[in-house]
């Protein structure tokens, strides 16, 4: 049972069923639309509905408590719809009109030809789109798509073809569906949209297919094997784009919409689709408001906008182009800089994931582990996500739903601002003042008159601070220089030191630490770095010194510092192990004006250097060249004569180079076997001379020399 | 061709006497011309704004008000006209269906030409 409705029509009250009532609406309003260029057309479909009112009155006559839709049906059919009008019609335009539509779905192949109705260059596109019942403009694009890959070939067929074929004036092209450029839902130019509408699939699938290139060459580093394409086509995707947009025409019209979409065309989806597009445009109104009024998206967004808006009311086409390449490459950068984004936040979690086992010693409060946080999640991480979700949206086409979501992203940027103030801020009052104690150290007098400094590592196992996730060899595990960590991360080995050389004011050697650190207040600071544990032990003339100090995670980092001050009596030596190469120096000065972190890997003072005996005179530091290193024998001592280490390479350098001269005059007589030979016993007299001085402790400065020379001319013969 | 030849037959229908869109169609089925009321009404409104047709509204028991058309004086001189073109043409095309080879054509060109516009 159908619901039954009383409606009043012409004066009268007619129950009439609901659907039925539907299809009468429909029916006039079909009639309005067709006469709506009629001067009578009010007069006209007021008859006609009175003769309805007539007929309904009969079958109400006729025993019919209600109108069915078989009623409607009936008179509909016998009042004649507006297409059939024109059989019999005066109206010039809408017998002509009618016409086309019957050429449009019955024109006859015919013959390839050139199309000069529907030309952009030469009509030629349009011909062969005609002949092959495709759209035109998917034909422009295949053949803008070759070009690209045919060197010119395209370009000369194209001349060819324009100079065979005949040109027509063809009415229409015939087409059922179009390619059109989808202008009520671009992001540049509709184009991908408009592609989307044509092959009936979801609008983010050619946008993603679009860009993926472009985001993989931005990546092209991290492929070792290498994607060449895609570097190349990015730049050609753009251009691409370029040219679909001034290719495939806009959809602009209803008629043209619904042919992008493949809707049949009548009197109804017209309409239907004037209505879609009224509260289409307030809806797109009002969402844009709402863009608007957010502030951290809106930036970009606004800019975004802003090239629109300058861009529409321009009608002006090169203008209009001029804005859409504009708008290309913004996306574009736009989009790197999301990468770069989604890059580092990447990195900030991995290297935080790092560096965690140390937040420990920071953090000596709650406070501060609050603002670190705040700082980490609301400043950094934030504006990459927020960021990264509204490029993802552009791509997908959803829309905001709401504006609170950008004030909501503004207000807790903005407390990541907050965190990090707040965290420099605390972190920097417990760094203000520092402390410092001296103290001596018992010394006794080494027996040689020479001071050794050698450095034990201290007991425990202590790992370095591994960054690299991938690398599992342990080789290469280096971490942070200076740092290391215990196994249950409980403390810390720091090799924040540094040794002092002095001269010594009496005749002995004399030897006395620093401790430094800081705090919130002085006394505070001595106290901390009076607990640097620090055991100096000494066996003869060694010392052996702990290669760093250790800090607990309750005693926390306070930037604990030590100096290991020497003085040396005038003529005696000192050593120190090249291990002091791995000290660092590293000092957090906060303050009034903030915190300011210093951070010196490779340490090394002026004067002296590790792995070197010294001497002192009456002007400092000497080196002292005599002494041999009795702890690496396997290492040739530094010559007697005082030229530089550089210099004796150079010279030796130049000896090669002359040697490779003899070698190459000699290379000359190759083929005679008295030259070779000659090269042999010269090599051979070499060895002789080496095996003859080896015994010399003399030689052994000339061995080494010419067994460098040797293994040179080795390899210059196996090279030729 | 046949957009003449509408308003013609509707003018002469109207011409014997008022008659109502309903009527109109009826006599028109009756001489198995075919015509739809939708098509028939704007037609009969555009010869009344051309002043070829005047109506006036009769009240029915059985229904809505019905308009009833009747020719005005100016309809009436338009129809003598179509009357004449229509003789006119159907006239010489019966002598060039008739054709006796060239005696008719010699005969035909003493004849006013007939411009037909359809």
């Amino acid at each position: 049972m159908k619901k039954v409705i009383n409606i009043n029509f012409q004066g009268r009250v007619i129950p009439i069923e609901e659907p039925a009532y539907e299809n009468l609406k429909k029916y006039v309003e079909s009639l309005r639309t067709y006469f709506s260029n009629e001067e009578g057309r009010e007069e006209i479909v007021n008859d006609i509905e009175n003769r309805i009112a007539e007929l309904f009155n009969e079958k109400m006559k006729a025993g019919a408590s209600f109108i069915t839709e078989a009623h409607v049906e009936a008179i509909i059919s016998s009042m004649g719809r507006p297409e059939q009008f024109d059989e019999l019609s005066m109206n010039d335009e809408s017998s002509s009109s009618q016409s086309n539509q019957h050429e449009r779905t019955e024109h006859p192949r015919g013959n390839l030809f050139r199309n000069a109705n529907d030309k952009l260059i030469g009509g030629i596109c349009s011909g062969i789109g005609s002949y092959f019942r495709v759209d035109t403009s998917i034909i422009r694009v295949l053949f803008v798509l070759l070009a690209f890959g045919s060197f010119g070939f395209m370009f000369f067929l194209y001349i060819i073809l324009w100079a065979i074929l005949p040109s027509k004036y063809v009415a229409e092209t015939v087409v059922r569906r179009k390619l059109y450029r989808d202008a009520d839902h671009k992001v540049i130019g509709g184009v991908l949209s408009g592609i989307a509408q044509y092959f009936n699939i979801q609008v983010w699938i050619p946008r993603l297919i679009f860009l993926l290139p472009v985001l993989l060459s931005v990546f092209k580093e991290s492929f070792p094997f290498g994607f060449p394409i895609f570097y190349g086509f990015s730049g050609s995707l753009v251009l691409t784009y370029i040219i679909l947009w001034a290719v495939i025409p806009k959809a602009v019209t209803a008629t043209e919409k619904m042919e992008m979409k493949g809707e049949k065309i009548d009197l109804e989806s017209i309409k239907q689709k004037f209505q879609d597009e009224m509260h289409g445009l307030k809806k797109h109104v009002d969402e844009n408001k709402d863009k608007w009024a957010s502030t951290l998206k809106s930036k970009s967004s606004e800019f975004a906008q802003e090239v629109k808006e300058t861009a529409q009311p321009a009608g002006r086409g090169f203008f209009r182009f001029i804005a859409a390449l504009f708008k290309v490459f913004v996306f574009f950068i736009l989009g790197v800089i999301a990468l770069t984004l989604f890059a580092l936040g990447t990195a900030i979690v991995v290297v935080g994931n790092a560096l965690m086992p140390l937040k420990d010693f920071m953090i000596n409060s709650n406070m501060i582990q609050l603002y670190g946080w705040g700082t980490v999640l609301l400043f950094l991480l934030l504006p990459i996500i927020a960021l990264l979700i509204y490029f993802f949206r552009k791509l997908t086409g959803i829309k905001s739903k709401s504006s609170w979501l950008g004030w909501t992203w503004g207000a807790l940027w903005t407390l990541g601002w907050i965190s990090v103030t707040m965290f420099f801020v605390t972190v920097s009052k417990d760094f203000k003042r520092s402390g410092q104690v001296k103290q001596p150290v018992q010394l006794q007098q080494p027996s040689t008159g020479k001071l050794k400094l050698m450095f034990t590592d201290p007991a425990g196992k202590y790992y370095p601070i591994d960054f690299d996730f991938f690398n599992e060899n342990d080789e290469d595990l280096e971490g942070i220089v200076g740092l290391r960590l215990s196994r249950n991360e409980d403390s810390l080995l720091m090799t924040n030191m540094r040794i002092r050389l002095q001269k010594s004011n009496d005749d002995s050697f004399h030897v006395s630490i620093i401790k430094r650190a800081r705090a919130s207040s002085a006394a505070d600071a001595e106290l901390y770095a009076e607990q640097i544990n620090f055991t100096v032990e000494q066996s003869d003339s060694v010392l052996n010194l702990p290669h760093g100090f250790i800090i607990d995670n309750k005693n926390k980092f306070r930037n604990q510092q030590l100096i290991f001050v020497v003085e040396i009596p005038v003529g005696k030596e000192v050593y120190i192990d090249r291990k002091a190469s791995n000290f660092i120096w590293v000092n957090f000065r906060g303050g009034a004006r903030g915190l300011s972190v210093e951070f010196d890997e490779d340490y090394e003072d002026e004067s002296w250097r590790p792995g070197v005996w010294y001497k002192m005179t009456e002007n400092g530091i000497e080196r002292n060249g005599d002494a041999l290193d009795l702890d690496r024998p396997d290492r040739p001592p530094l010559p007697d004569s005082p030229i530089d280490p550089e210099e004796k390479i150079e010279r030796l350098r130049e000896e090669i180079r002359e040697k490779e001269r003899e070698l190459e005059s000699a290379d000359n007589r190759i083929n005679e076997k008295d030259s070779l030979a000659e090269m042999q016993v010269g090599a051979n007299g070499y060895n002789n001379k080496i095996s003859s001085s080896q015994s010399s402790s003399e030689e052994r400065d000339r061995k080494g020399n010419f067994q460098i020379l040797f293994r040179a001319l080795n390899l210059l013969k196996l090279a030729r | 061709m046949k957009k003449g030849v509408l308003e013609f037959c509707i003018l002469s229908i109207i011409r014997r006497g008022e008659a109502y869109p309903s009527d109109i169609i009826e006599e028109m089925k009756k001489a198995e011309l075919h015509i739809l009321e939708g098509t028939l009404y704007p037609l009969l409104t555009r010869l009344k704004n051309a002043d070829l047709l005047s109506y006036r509204w009769v009240e029915s028991q059985s229904g809505p008000p019905r308009k009833y058309f009747s020719l005005t004086d100016k309809g009436l001189s338009f129809y003598a006209e179509l009357e004449a073109t229509w003789r006119g043409m159907a006239a010489a095309v019966e002598r060039v269906i008739n054709t006796k080879g060239e005696e008719t054509r010699e005969e035909g060109q003493e004849e006013q030409p007939l411009t037909v516009n359809c």
